[in-house]
């Protein structure tokens, strides 16, 4: 058996793990970075559209060139890759783990590990829509793949389910594609997506976005041949009567991504609705050495947002092997108007970032962070809709000047 | 007189922008920006409207099929299917690399269509 060591270890090569490689490498620790693929940068490689780095590089990019700006910052620093690389086990008592490769097994030994795995999408069969079981039907992301990365073309006439961001920018991209884009329906009465997708990947080509539309049967003999849409009233039960007959050999499938977090459970907590893994503000996961950045701990909106997650992990990862000192952790409650939530608790002397979405559509709210009946930040009155994720940093001195304290709260009201 | 509303596509954050324009289309005022760039996008959006397009170019003996690409700067929304005609007819000889010019002055747009990341020979 291979068996290497390294002070830190991070596994998945993507946004966020690149992140947490380079603050830990500039640290001066070294790194190792495992990753299944045999390139570097994740999902960003597949994303040709642009609209990601505006926060973390100050500049638009598309996805492959925010993968190389990061590669890039990477270079010259003790980070060692270990590509097609693939997570079997870990071994909680003597710090290893163990990976799948091309020449066997791989062990490595690390004084902390930052997990960095991402997100999978949320598959056609969890949708439990009745019908034949034909081909034809991808989730917005293998479409997206076979597209940009493969060179092939996925059919002539399309449907999509879900107006996440992925499926407007799939719907664009078929249709730039000379794929016919029929509709795009959306089960909830307000789209999924940021407004700037609506408007530049439906709009630009007058595709329909069809709100309250869900599809409710799959029809063909081998290949897909007609999806049927019903409309839903407001406690999404189907409208008799509103059923719609679509010709299409095609059905992209953006209902969401879940956090991958398979191969951690039974090591760290995860949460059981979201199945993200439960991290506090230094990212660090229910295990002292185990800390966990990226979409595997929630769905971010930006990349932007992965990435300085990342460096946090690395940030805190390096604290830890260098002091392995235990801090006081503050838990973090979920109060009216909040539907998800990161992170979990707030660590004494931290910087905490709030990453959160509202639980359904508030037209004019405020952000309240607080504990007990003490006010830490009161946000302006704004309207949150749950597909744009609201981003809030408070300096470790707001929270510090209350003195003791059980527990912090954050709702909007 | 009139009002148009738009979503700016500058950012992901999406401000709602309101542009008031006389009868010959001429810009009166323009609120609801909150950079530099929303305006711009605004000024641009009821006179002529602009995209950045992105998509990919076939590779001929790459380590992968295709590259990706993009407009050097956004190009007129008339002429996207064009520059999308003239793309899927075109290759380019590996290696690439990013940033790399493909296509100069595609349609006439002023823009070039270029490499946004490097391919190599196999």
């Amino acid at each position: 058996m291979n068996k290497i060591s390294c002070d830190l270890l991070i596994i998945g090569g993507g946004a966020s793990g690149l992140g947490a490689a380079l603050k830990a490498a500039k640290e001066g620790v070294n790194v190792i970075l495992v990753e299944r693929l045999n390139i570097a940068g994740g999902i960003l490689n597949q994303c040709i559209h642009n609209g990601f780095g505006l926060h973390y590089f100050k500049k638009e990019l598309t996805g492959p060139e925010y993968a190389a700006n990061l590669i890039n910052l990477t270079k010259d620093l003790p980070i060692k890759f270990l590509f097609e690389h693939f997570l079997l086990s870990i071994d909680k008592k003597s710090k290893t783990v163990y990976f799948a490769s091309e020449n066997g097994i791989v062990e490595i030994k690390c004084e902390a590990l930052v997990y960095s795995a991402g997100a999978r999408e949320r598959p056609f069969g969890s949708l439990l829509i009745p019908g034949d079981r034909v081909s034809g039907i991808y989730t917005a992301g293998v479409a997206q793949k076979f597209i940009n990365i493969e060179n092939r073309i996925i059919g002539k006439r399309a449907i999509i389910l879900g107006s996440g961001d992925i499926g407007l920018i799939m719907a664009r991209r078929l249709t730039l594609e000379g794929v016919e884009v029929v509709a795009v329906c959306e089960r909830m009465p307000y789209p999924g997506g940021l407004s700037r997708n609506i408007n530049q990947c439906l709009k630009d080509f007058g595709i329909p976005l069809l709100l309250s539309t869900t599809v409710t049967e799959v029809r063909g003999e081998g290949r897909l041949s007609e999806v049927i849409t019903s409309e839903l009233d407001e406690n999404y039960n189907i409208i008799e009567g509103s059923q719609r007959s679509w010709s299409v050999d095609t059905l992209v499938l953006s209902v969401g991504l879940v956090p991958s977090t398979t191969p951690m459970m039974g090591y760290v907590d995860i949460d059981l609705r979201t199945r993200g893994i439960i991290v506090d503000s230094t990212m660090n996961t229910s295990v002292p050495w185990i800390f966990s950045s990226g979409n595997c701990v929630i769905i971010y909106d930006l990349v932007d947002y992965v990435t300085k997650e990342g460096e946090i992990a690395g940030t805190y990862a390096v604290e830890y092997i260098k002091q392995k000192k235990e801090k006081k952790k503050i838990p973090i409650k979920k109060g009216i108007g909040v539907g998800i939530i990161n992170c979990n608790a707030w660590v004494e002397q931290t910087d905490l970032n709030l990453y959160l979405r509202s639980i359904k559509p508030i037209e004019k709210g405020r952000l309240i962070v607080k504990s007990g009946n003490s006010i830490i930040f009161e946000g302006k009155e704004q309207a949150f809709i749950p597909s744009e994720m609201v981003h809030k940093t408070i300096k470790a001195e707001q929270i510090e000047k209350l003195g003791n304290i059980d527990n912090i709260v954050v709702e909007i009201v | 007189m009139k009002d148009v509303e738009m979503i700016c596509i500058q950012c992901p954050l999406g401000c709602k922008i309101k542009v008031k324009l006389d009868d010959d289309n001429k810009v009166l005022d323009i609120s609801g920006f909150t950079c530099k760039s929303g305006k711009e996008y605004a000024m641009q959006e009821v006179t002529d409207p602009h995209r950045i397009i992105t998509t990919s170019i076939k590779v001929i003996d790459g380590k992968s099929e295709l590259v990706s690409v993009k407009t050097s700067k956004p190009v007129p929304k008339r002429l996207i299917f064009a520059i999308m005609d003239i793309i899927k007819n075109s290759s380019i000889h590996a290696p690439v690399e990013i940033n790399q010019i493909i296509i100069s002055n595609v349609a006439n747009s002023g823009a070039d269509i270029i490499a946004t990341k490097a391919v190599d020979k196999i």
